[in-house]
């Protein structure tokens, strides 16, 4: 590899884009070129830099439409049922992401502990290297992993083709109740997922509420509790819950 | 299955100390750094605009502004590259 070819895919290697293959050739460059090396790292920390809140804004409806447009998302098989809850949630996610801007949402002191626990949860998930008990991105070994292990049989739905990678599933605890935390990864962000059940009075609609800079989307599934934490941002998270809960629907009805 | 837990490891973890420049442009505030994003030529704001503070993909990027995920890739390098120059040049001048 060149190292013109190089100062162009260090980029591409800082950002996560670049496949295997290349990644492992660049990476053997750099450890070769104190140049290039020096160009990754430049390329890292300004990333860091400008991804600060001033300079962040959330994209327009109008660009985020195009998006959609421009990349096909692959439709569940069509099934009225299906359809119609799919277009309650796409409404109520949107009217949750218009009315947001000067949303409050009031809650009690039980609901503020058990998000809290859903942070602290996710924080340790990302701090002790204990992200995954059962590594796997395929949803019919995460699941059966989970036999035995908890008193619920949470729903593991691959999201890959939507964008967002099962990467496994873990043990844990929210408000001293198991929950299933099923971890996805979205670009650089992680996303935990939690099931469990008899979490407080969860809304009916999804609901997203910001806490110690994390989004937290939370609703309910077939009797089940969900809360999904992340750092990712407050459209991708609820474009995730909107995939997620259709396609645990369309699976829970075949 | 391996590479994508080291990938992740390595994206929780990867917080190196900061080089003096990206210091130096963090002392910027936000209006100064908005303005020398602002004054890129347009392909290339596009681009870095895109994705450093929409945090689009590479393959949205490309679908977004119609063109190839390799010239993305390449406008994004030479972005990078000119809004490093224009700190450093506004650092040397204030």
């Amino acid at each position: 590899m060149t190292c013109e070819e190089a100062r162009v895919l260090v980029h591409a290697l800082a950002d996560g884009e670049l496949d295997a293959g290349h990644a492992r050739e660049v990476e053997a460059h750099v450890t070769q070129c104190a140049d290039c090396a020096a160009e990754l790292a430049a390329a890292r920390e300004m990333t860091g830099v400008l991804r600060v809140e001033p300079l962040r804004f959330a994209v327009p409806p109008s660009l985020r439409a195009k998006i959609d447009r421009a990349v096909p998302i692959p439709a569940p098989r069509p099934n009225r049922r299906a359809l119609l809850q799919g277009f309650a949630f796409g409404g109520a996610a949107s009217a949750l992401a218009a009315a947001s801007v000067s949303l409050v949402i009031l809650r009690d002191s039980r609901d503020d502990r058990i998000l809290g626990e859903a942070i602290s949860a996710h924080l340790r998930s990302l701090q002790a290297d204990h992200l995954t008990d059962v590594l796997s991105t395929d949803q019919h070994t995460v699941k059966p992993w989970f036999n035995g292990r908890i008193d619920l049989a949470p729903p593991v739905i691959d999201l890959t083709a939507q964008g967002f990678t099962l990467i496994g599933g873990r043990l844990d605890y929210i408000d001293g109740k198991p929950a299933a935390a099923l971890v996805y990864r979205r670009r650089i962000h992680v996303i935990n997922l939690f099931v469990a059940q008899g979490l407080g009075e969860a809304p009916s609609t999804p609901s997203l509420t910001m806490m110690q800079g994390f989004n937290i989307l939370r609703w309910n599934e077939n009797g089940l509790n969900l809360l999904a934490v992340s750092d990712l941002n407050r459209e991708e998270l609820e474009e995730f819950g909107a995939k997620f809960s259709t396609a645990a629907r369309a699976a829970a009805q075949s | 299955m391996d590479d994508a837990a080291d990938e992740v490891a390595e994206n929780v973890w990867g917080d190196a100390p900061p080089s003096p420049e990206a210091v130096s442009l963090s002392r910027f505030d936000a209006e100064t750094v908005q303005r020398l994003i602002a004054q890129l030529p347009d392909g290339f704001r596009e681009v870095l605009v895109l994705r450093e503070i929409n945090d689009l993909s590479y393959r949205e990027i490309a679908d977004v502004t119609g063109t190839p995920v390799g010239t993305v890739m390449s406008r994004l390098a030479r972005a990078r590259a000119l809004l490093r120059d224009a700190w450093l040049a506004e650092e040397k001048g204030s």
